[in-house]
């Protein structure tokens, strides 16, 4: 494959990681796309910045993660709108369905700070030092952050979990 | 659980840690039932939530805009990506352009007529290898140029390793002079007929500059021995491992080079 239709070919892969990123940013398709759709506009006016052998994909996603803190400063409105992420209707066990649920539901009640690093994480494409470049924090803030994200989301998942079988028994 | 030791657990869980860590990590988990029980729900939550990112935006087709979006990226990256001639920085045209070249054929020159080679490690057309001939040419025209912008400044040396060791084709990466006074302050790769030259510049606490070039060595030659050599105002030693070759250039005198040289080599 020549190198031309190798680079193409990763950044495919990047922008469909891109616009998952969006979707959990956004909460809404149309706005993700935008939100994509400017991130790459950005990243052709910038191409001279980008240093060839430097990681792609974070340059990408950090372009992507400041343009949407720019954006929601400058609307400076909060979106409560359920966190964007697919029912989980093509789980067939009912109980690993439920889990899921109670798991998705736990990651929207938790504040975007702690959020945030367990979704880039999630995507397991990423490094903790790409995570924490892509969110423009130290790399001791981004694990602690983790840290607690991840406890927290256990805790919420304990207790719902403890609430339904009070209610079953 | 301390919040320290949670961290360790999503270290350990995202696979951040060496082998060690990771042992050491196993063997607290052991007697640990409360820490299992921690990382297999830290586990299981972040396989669910990655599961179901990865369900997301799978189906649908890509919106026309930002295909063509796409497509235009790529060719810009391309073209940045685009192999380069040692000549074809943006910024050195014309007069420059000159000089440099001019620079280099003295340099040459002088290579040949202050030193004797002696008969091994030496190719057979200069005194010295060629490398140590560009590599000389691009120190005088890079490294002590303070004006010039590097390709790469000293904080993105862990990306000019990556980029000058896929180019160049075995590892190569800055070595830490800190100990003899020396910071690396830039980096650059040079295309030279004798293949791509990975040039790291340093400064002492003096503000003097010196280059490490590093090029790979060719199997069909044999690994020099330190040499070195005094070409005016400036000396260059020089060295091979079976993989790399070296020149470090500066301005001093051939037995300060020797020493720094010689620790140098011992050291890599």
């Amino acid at each position: 494959m020549d190198a031309r239709a190798e680079l193409e070919r990763r950044l495919t892969d990047y922008v469909t990681s891109l616009r998952r990123y969006a979707l959990v940013l956004t909460r809404n398709r149309d706005q993700a796309e935008d939100l994509v759709q400017e991130t790459l506009a950005k990243a052709i006016a910038a191409s001279d910045s980008w240093q060839p052998g430097s990681d792609l994909r974070v340059w990408l996603f950090r372009i992507l993660h400041n343009t949407h803190v720019s954006e929601r400063r400058r609307a400076k409105t909060r979106d409560d709108a359920r966190l964007m992420l697919p029912d989980p209707v093509e789980e067939s066990d009912p109980t690993k369905r439920i889990e899921l649920q109670q798991v998705l539901d736990a990651l929207e009640q938790l504040p975007e700070a702690q959020r945030l690093p367990i979704v880039l994480v999630a995507l397991k494409e990423m490094s903790y030092a790409e995570a924490a470049s892509t969110l423009d924090v130290p790399l001791g803030t981004f694990y602690s952050r983790l840290g607690r994200g991840r406890e927290a989301l256990r805790q919420i998942v304990g207790k719902a979990k403890s609430a339904k079988f009070k209610l079953v028994v | 659980m301390t919040l320290a030791e949670q961290i360790d657990i999503n270290a350990y869980l995202d696979g951040e840690l060496g082998p060690d860590e990771a042992a050491e990590i196993e063997a607290r988990l052991e007697g640990d039932p409360e820490a299992q029980e921690r990382l297999e729900a830290y586990a299981r939550h972040k396989d669910q939530i990655g599961d179901a990112l990865a369900g997301i935006a799978a189906t649908g087709p890509v919106p026309l805009k930002t295909a063509r979006l796409e497509k235009r990226l790529a060719a810009r990256l391309h073209r940045r990506q685009a192999p380069r001639s040692f000549s074809a920085g943006p910024w050195l045209h014309g007069a420059t352009r000159i000089a440099a070249a001019v620079t280099l054929v003295t340099l040459g020159w002088w290579g040949h007529a202050a030193w004797t080679p002696p008969s091994m490690s030496v190719s057979k057309a200069s005194g010295v290898p060629e490398y140590v001939s560009e590599a000389v040419g691009a120190h005088t025209v890079f490294a002590e140029d303070i004006v010039r912008p590097a390709e790469f400044t000293a904080t993105d040396m862990d990306s000019a390793a990556e980029w000058f060791s896929a180019k160049i084709g075995v590892p190569v990466n800055a070595p830490d002079l800190g100990g003899y006074g020396m910071s690396v302050v830039g980096a650059r790769l040079l295309g030279t007929k004798e293949g791509p030259l990975a040039q790291f510049i340093y400064e002492d606490a003096g503000g003097v500059r010196y280059s490490l070039t590093l090029a790979k060595h060719p199997d069909n030659r044999p690994v020099a021995p330190l040499q070195v050599v005094d070409y005016p105002d400036r000396a260059v030693g020089y060295w091979s491992t079976p993989n790399i070759d070296f020149a470090l250039i500066g301005k001093t005198d051939g037995g300060s080079m020797q020493t720094l040289a010689a620790d140098l080599a011992n050291q890599i």
